[in-house]
């Protein structure tokens, strides 16, 4: 216990003992970009790999949080870097899908200015309802919605959030309405989802999870494609009877456009080797995520999906803004 | 013919900066003031309201702006009309400040421009941060006298690398952070 | 009772050992310099340290960043004496007599005082945690958006008596604030006003980058400007905090404790808020109101307790919610998470344990805080001898630190730049930087709680009177608007009597 706390980093002792590697690495230390302030899951993220990757490859690896519309500052930034392996980023998954679909002129193109490494991390969002509403299961939900057409209001954690974007795919899939109240994250929301003042909401797990085992707010459905280990009773979305529908959120690990093959397969090869390890999974599993580390074909074929899926909603929503 | 300074200073020894601002000077800033609140209000006015979005015209995203832009624009009048009353047509502007003062003053400021909107960014940060303070030490002593001017300029040389370097290495190292 | 006093020793025993104390004092002192460093905010440190803390075990860890979480706070307040910038938004209340004071060569004492008012406002804040954490706790789920609204309102109103001499120009600084708050996407359809198409306005202005401007770039042209020999007086007065203040103002330091801690337990309320709370708040009440502004003891005192009452105050609803009382506190949660801590209301049930072991940390961090207030007063005081020409570039190459660090944009220097040339030219002109920082930091809090009310209700204003709580904070707001019309009317004669 009493590990000498050192703020330096790790990177001068890394820097030491520093290994040789296979495929080359670039020497300068490798810039992991995230798009969010320090704290989230992007920025833990980000952080745990930069210890693996460190550890791993005993090379400095540092974090930089380049904040600014809603990601966006960092994808421009990252996609005029050199694809040499010295930058990589955190792109969530409303950078790569639904943002593009928002913002004109976003300054970024997801699949052409980016080479695919993997997912990272994912998350299912949980439909939970002020206890208030007397419904127990989504056929009670969307009944209950649809004999109160004008009632309802849900919350999420902004404009164009999976969350925001989730409730309006299920309520043109339902064929109900419910007003949309963005808050400035998700736990903002809570609140007024307690209180009742919202009536239901497609939120993060993580962030609702303890109101619902304390019995303030009632699971409803969760919109991943199974159920979750922490409330196996919860049905998905889809066993509840509404077709092809999930919500959720992912993060993933992109670098610059362009990258040689054999960088790329190093490169996810260390990144899924680094997200497998077990600290990795405690610690993001925490924040309510869990580590995916697939293939680089996967992560191309969700954008595409999720591009396509989001552009629907967004165009019959009438969204599509400035 | 200034205001009198009707704070009652409790032991300070600056009486002279907590002087309130001529009337002239505040004749002048409620016009642009009250210029700043009309460009509000018109920009606001013509922000889109999405009435058919919330169904109530309410939420525009001009109400609020709108309402602060009325009442910069308000208040403004009200400063105009007690400094026109104070004298603010009649009165020249009484208290100048000192030459010497205006030059100081250009200094800091230009030098903080060039350093924080010109150099930073780039030039490595140690670098500009080094030599913004160098500048800055030399241009302020130098109105102390030739004695001792090279130790000076030696002195402030160092506090610029070590300012440049400490910067670098405590935020970069200790904080993890990004510099420019 | 004798339950929880066992269980609280019991907190005490399981946080102390392990080289506690070491990691207290390494840890506390790397929150003061992050909060006296302008522009590096306790949330700052609080998520730095989280990645750090990984390879610790949890107790440790938790220790560490309640530690960094006070010290920060606490730091703030050293630049906001000593050189009139506060380090972080918490302190900028602090400028208001802190600065006087140190400027009338009583620095040892303005920092005496910021000592023992934290210290105490930690102290009473964590004794209610430890108290009344649950019922606090519920309360605080009461506030919402409708609610919200008229707490940013209740606070726009009494910002006015925070004008110091021309209530006028007060009152058009604040709105200037409330204005700039506005520049950037609004809540309900993501339109950004006044950005004309420019990607880092439509993010809108940073509080932070607008605060290290108004303060920190201002004040260094304004150092600058005098006469070259203006040695701020030197003489080293009392380091010791004097007893004398505390019972003196016993009643400011318990009203800033009490709305500290609440303002904290609020979510979206954090220690600026509170400061400046408690702040008015003793502006009002006080028998020597027209000292507050030049150096008054009791303001410095609300404002400090205000400020550090508030940390343990967003400590409760994390613990009993899982919903953050302020900034900080909600990567304090993120970091509980990540360490298989789980907050919220199961936490009573499942390990009410717990909930003790941060008040024992909460102590721990602030006897350290008292270990250092005592212990830093006479280097700090150094900083007063450095010639300006020397130390006031040092100064402005940290603002510029500052306003980058966070978001690592070129446009947050610009726009501290900016705010520090134009927020210069109002100090000239002798209108009030402390109701134009207000305003940026309630104008996000109104203009985003208003429309989201409105969304809510369905653009039905009702449930803004009609709510109880709602009911209750509009009749408040009403009362003090009501309180200082005739106070500004009577101003108005004065001065134009004396004119």
């Amino acid at each position: 216990m009493h590990r000498r706390p050192l703020l330096i980093a790790a990177a001068a002792i890394a820097a030491a003992s520093r290994a040789a590697a296979q495929e080359a690495w670039p020497t300068r230390p490798t810039t992991i970009v995230v798009p969010y302030v320090p704290g989230g899951p992007s920025d833990i993220l980000a952080r745990t790999l930069a210890q693996q990757l460190q550890a791993r490859l005993g090379q400095p690896f540092v974090v930089e949080n380049r904040t600014g519309a809603n990601g966006a500052v960092a994808a421009q930034y990252v996609a005029r870097q050199p694809p040499d392996g010295a930058t990589l980023f955190v792109a969530a998954s409303g950078i790569l899908t639904i943002n593009p679909l928002l913002i004109q002129r976003i300054g970024y193109d997801a699949l052409r200015d980016f080479t695919p490494i993997t997912i990272a991390i994912s998350a299912s969002n949980l439909l939970v309802v002020n206890p208030s509403v007397p419904a127990n299961t989504l056929p009670e939900l969307i009944a209950w919605l649809r004999a109160n057409p004008d009632r309802a209001s849900y919350g999420s954690s902004g404009i164009g959030s999976s969350e925001h974007l989730g409730m309006e795919l299920f309520t043109q899939r339902t064929g109900t309405r419910a007003t949309h109240v963005p808050y400035q994250g998700g736990g903002a929301a809570v609140t007024d989802l307690v209180g009742g003042t919202l009536q239901m909401a497609l939120l993060n797990m993580a962030t609702v999870l303890p109101q619902v085992q304390a019995g303030r707010l009632r699971a409803i459905a969760i919109g991943g494609r199974a159920r979750h280990p922490l409330l196996p009773e919860v049905p998905t979305v889809m066993e509840s009877g509404v077709a092809d529908f999930t919500s959720g959120s992912w993060h993933s690990i992109v670098a610059p456009r362009g990258m040689a093959e054999p960088l790329a397969a190093r490169i996810h090869g260390e990144v899924t080797a680094a997200l497998q390890a077990p600290e990795v999974a405690q610690r993001l599993g925490a924040t309510g995520f869990a580590v995916e580390a697939g293939s680089r074909a996967e992560l191309t074929a969700t954008i595409e999906a999720e591009t396509m899926r989001w552009r629907d909603v967004v165009s019959r929503a009438g969204l599509a803004a400035g | 013919m200034t205001a009198p300074a009707n704070e009652v200073e409790v032991d300070s020894p600056f009486d002279g900066e907590k002087a309130p601002a001529s009337p002239r000077a505040d004749l002048v800033t409620a016009a642009v003031l009250f210029a700043l609140g009309v460009a509000i209000i018109a920009q606001a006015w013509q922000m889109p309201r999405f009435v058919e979005q919330s169904g109530t015209g309410l939420t525009a995203p001009g109400i609020v702006p709108g309402f602060y832009g009325a009442m910069i624009a308000l208040l403004a009048g009200l400063l105009g009309l007690r400094a026109v009353r104070r004298g603010g047509w009649t009165v020249r502007a009484a208290r100048r400040p000192a030459n010497g003062d205006g030059r100081q003053l250009l200094t800091a400021a230009v030098l903080g421009v060039v350093y924080a909107g010109v150099l930073v960014g780039r030039v490595p940060f140690w670098m500009a941060s080094a030599l913004f303070v160098f500048a800055f030490t030399t241009a302020f002593e130098w109105v102390q006298g030739p004695e001792r001017r090279a130790r000076r300029i030696v002195e402030a040389v160092l506090i610029g690398l070590g300012t440049g370097l400490a910067v670098t290495l405590v935020f970069e190292k200790l904080f993890l952070l990004r510099l420019p | 009772m004798t339950d929880a006093f066992n269980m609280l020793l019991g907190g005490f025993a399981h946080v102390l050992g392990g080289g506690a104390v070491w990691h207290a004092l390494w840890a506390v002192l790397i929150g003061i310099v992050i909060g006296a460093l302008p522009g590096l905010t306790a949330t700052m440190g609080v998520a730095l340290l989280t990645t750090l803390t990984f390879g610790m075990g949890p107790n440790v860890a938790m220790l560490v960043l309640v530690c960094v979480y006070v010290g920060a706070i606490y730091g703030g307040s050293r630049s906001a004496i000593l050189l009139n910038i506060p380090g972080t938004p918490a302190s900028a209340a602090s400028t208001l007599d802190g600065f006087p004071l140190a400027r009338q060569g009583l620095a040892g004492r303005a920092m005496g005082i910021s000592t023992s008012g934290s210290w105490l406002g930690t102290l009473f804040g964590t004794l209610i945690l430890a108290l009344f954490a649950p019922s606090f706790g519920e309360f605080a789920l009461k506030f919402g958006s409708y609610e919200m609204f008229w707490v940013a309102m209740f606070g726009i109103i009494i910002a006015g008596s925070l004008s110091g001499g021309d209530p006028l120009k007060g009152y058009i600084a604040g709105f200037i604030g409330l204005f700039v708050a506005t520049i950037g996407q609004e809540t309900n359809h993501a339109y950004a006003r006044f950005a004309y198409g420019n990607g880092d306005l439509a993010g809108g202005l940073g509080l932070l980058p607008v605060l290290v401007g108004v303060f920190g770039v201002a004040e260094v042209l304004s150092a600058m400007r005098g006469p070259a020999v203006r040695a701020v007086s030197s003489k080293i007065d009392s380091v010791i905090p004097r007893i004398r203040d505390i019972t003196q103002y016993w009643r400011t330091i318990l009203r800033s404790g009490a709305l500290g801690t609440f303002i904290g337990a609020m979510p979206g309320l954090g220690e600026d808020i509170a400061a400046w709370t408690s702040y008015a708040a003793a502006k009002r009440a006080s028998a020597e109101r027209e000292k507050f502004g030049k150096g008054s003891i009791e303001g410095l005192m609300a404002a400090e307790t205000g400020e550090s009452a508030c940390v343990p105050g967003a400590i409760i609803p994390v613990l009993t919610l899982a919903v953050p009382g302020s900034a900080p506190a909600a990567v304090l949660m993120a970091a509980m998470m990540i360490h298989g801590l789980n907050p919220g209301p199961m936490l009573a049930i499942t390990s009410p344990e717990f909930i003790y072991q941060i008040v024992a940390m909460l102590v721990i961090a602030d006897m350290v805080k008292l270990f250092y207030g005592l212990v830093l007063v006479k280097p700090l005081l150094w900083i007063l001898l450095i010639p300006r020409a020397r130390l006031m570039p040092v100064v402005f190459v940290l603002c510029t630190v500052g306003a980058f660090a966070i978001t690592s944009r070129l446009f947050d220097i610009w726009v501290m730049l900016g705010a520090g040339l134009v927020g210069f030219v109002l100090r000239e002109l002798r209108f009030p930087m402390a109701p134009l920082v207000l305003g940026i930091v309630l104008g996000d809090l109104l203009d985003k709680n208003l429309l989201r009310g409105l969304v809510l209700s369905g653009g039905d204003l009702t449930p803004f009177f009609t709510r109880p709580i709602s009911m209750g904070l509009c009749a408040l707001t009403l009362l003090a608007a009501a309180w200082s019309i005739p106070g500004v009317a009577g101003l108005f004669r004065r001065r134009r009597a004396t004119a």
